[in-house]
């Protein structure tokens, strides 16, 4: 398996006029894996992947995908032809029909998977003859999945995948990016839904107003991560638990609820040493995190 | 070649809206000019028919050369396009030149209908190299007009600002070099094909001003760099 990110930022940037979208953001996106890319509305996820697909130019640092500069506009043409994306509207053109579309878009791929076209055409059960704009906003989306995932790409690049499916079109959309990602190929996508990530990702990555606030994999999110509620029995001041590892913490009356990313045990004890009359500890979930960092900046 | 089948779907229906309308109103007028000798239509009649042509084909190539990224990204799916391995260079050029083709059988199909209906007045030849004439002033004119619109098309999305700013600009172009001094300058001019009538004759006379014809050509591939130079730079 190969070890160079199929996704590498240094410090990129993106500012319009004053305002910063993306601030300097350091990303190593691992080859073969699921990576979610979380954030709240204008966090600057859908701009960060203009960025690296030569939509948007960046104001400031660099990207490689598979190992190839996005500043270098023709390896950036040939790069994709081994990169899917599906964008945020899912809008297509409206004048083809979803046959069309196909034909339209298959020579572009030396991998196209034609019997897997067939198979996504059956699953998703896609009306060929229709045109896109009859379609409804889950049909559309389906056929933009479907154009990326039967190209075969070594990297799917998804924003808000989900956006528009109902539940058994999550549910195959989710195991057929599991099982694209078994057969060799990294998936990075954007999404909303806290509940699909937790389920399929390797890893998460978190933007919040531009910068990244998150980076782990899924495991270290789930082992790592705790919420511990501490009851005094006189007040507290809470600098008393600001140590190495802590994300934020919350005091109501004599009640301190203290999210660690790291150092749980240290903290824990810490907290009896200031005398505390209960300490619980238990595991924070994704969507936990997410609000939390979301809140914490607002 | 799938960049053209793309630029050929996006365009066909507004393409036979305007072929249509192209060969049906000169076709009219045609119909409605008073005949000569045995029942046919002079030269005359057919170079005047060919101004009524330069305003219709002028209002086609424009609503023709519409579209293209900037709409798609109002559209939303100038994502979908931008992640093909295809350059912005590739996808303009495919466009163009489905553009020109479309505006060359908006020329020469009028122009088809015109000779069928007017006769020859037993001069075939004459009557087709009359033809040929008033279209290869048009084409070459034309470009200049056709290279604006997208100009015009890479600049400014809406569906409908977009053509009307073009219209507005060519309107502005023919106002600038109405005067005499200019008129030399004029592509709209030079699409009649006006300053190469001999009256006596009723017909376009002299050699083919090359010159003049290259130069409308080179400030249209001038303003095609400018427009892939805009789409490269454009953020989308």
């Amino acid at each position: 398996m190969s070890c160079v990110p199929s996704i590498h930022t240094k410090n990129l940037t993106k500012a319009y006029g004053s305002t910063q979208a993306v601030r300097g953001l350091n990303l190593a996106i691992k080859p073969n894996q699921i990576t979610a890319f979380l954030g709240v509305n204008g966090a600057g996820k859908t701009t960060t992947i203009k960025m690296l697909l030569g939509m948007i130019r960046p104001s400031d640092g660099d990207a490689s995908l598979l190992g190839t500069s996005i500043r270098d506009a023709k390896e950036s043409v040939r790069m994709r032809r081994n990169i899917a994306y599906v964008s945020e509207s899912k809008q297509l053109y409206d004048y083809m029909t979803v046959g069309q579309i196909l034909r339209f878009t298959r020579p572009f791929y030396s991998d196209w998977d034609t019997s897997l076209e067939k198979e996504l055409l059956d699953t998703f059960e896609l009306p060929v003859d229709r045109r896109i704009k009859t379609l409804s906003k889950g049909m559309r989306t389906k056929t933009a999945l479907l154009l990326a995932f039967a190209r075969r790409p070594k990297l799917l690049v998804l924003d808000e995948p989900s956006d528009g499916l109902d539940p058994i079109g999550i549910e195959q959309m989710l195991q057929k990016l599991v099982t694209l990602c078994s057969e060799g190929t990294t998936v990075f996508f954007s999404s909303h839904q806290i509940a699909e990530v937790e389920r399929v990702a390797d890893n998460v990555c978190m933007l919040h107003r531009g910068s990244l606030v998150l980076d782990s994999s899924m495991d270290e999110v789930r082992q790592s991560y705790r919420q511990i509620d501490v009851g005094f029995s006189h007040p507290i001041d809470q600098s008393a638990m600001l140590m190495p590892g802590v994300e934020s913490i919350h005091c109501s009356g004599r009640q301190m609820r203290i999210t660690v990313r790291e150092n749980a045990e240290l903290v824990m004890g810490r907290a009896n040493d200031l005398g505390a009359v209960s300490v619980e500890s238990a595991p924070v979930g994704l969507r936990e995190i997410f609000l939390e960092k979301a809140m914490d900046s607002k | 070649m799938m960049l053209w089948y793309k630029a050929w779907l996006e365009t066909r229906m507004r393409f036979s809206i305007a072929l249509v309308l192209c060969v049906a109103f000169c076709s009219e007028l045609i119909i409605s000019l008073p005949r000569v000798g045995s029942g046919k239509v002079d030269l005359v009649g057919l170079h005047g028919v060919h101004y009524a042509l330069v305003f219709v084909w002028t209002l086609g190539v424009t609503l023709l050369m519409m579209g293209g990224l900037l709409s798609e990204k109002a559209l939303g799916s100038s994502s979908f396009t931008l992640s093909l391995p295809v350059s912005r260079l590739h996808l303009m050029t495919a466009r163009t030149l489905v553009g020109l083709i479309e505006s060359v059988a908006l020329a020469a199909a009028p122009w088809i209908a015109m000779l069928i209906l007017a006769g020859s007045n037993g001069e075939p030849r004459r009557y087709l190299t009359q033809a040929g004439f008033h279209i290869f002033f048009l084409l070459a004119g034309g470009s200049t007009l056709l290279t604006i619109a997208l100009l015009v098309s890479t600049l400014i999305e809406g569906e409908y600002t977009a053509p009307i700013a073009s219209l507005g600009i060519i309107i502005l172009l023919a106002y600038t070099f109405s005067g005499n001094d200019f008129l030399a300058y004029s592509p709209i001019s030079f699409m009649t094909g006006l300053r190469y009538f001999n009256r006596h004759t009723g017909a376009l006379a002299g050699t083919v001003p090359w010159l003049p014809a290259l130069a409308f050509i080179a400030v249209s591939i001038c303003l095609f760099v400018v427009s892939v130079k805009i789409i490269e730079r454009r953020d989308f």
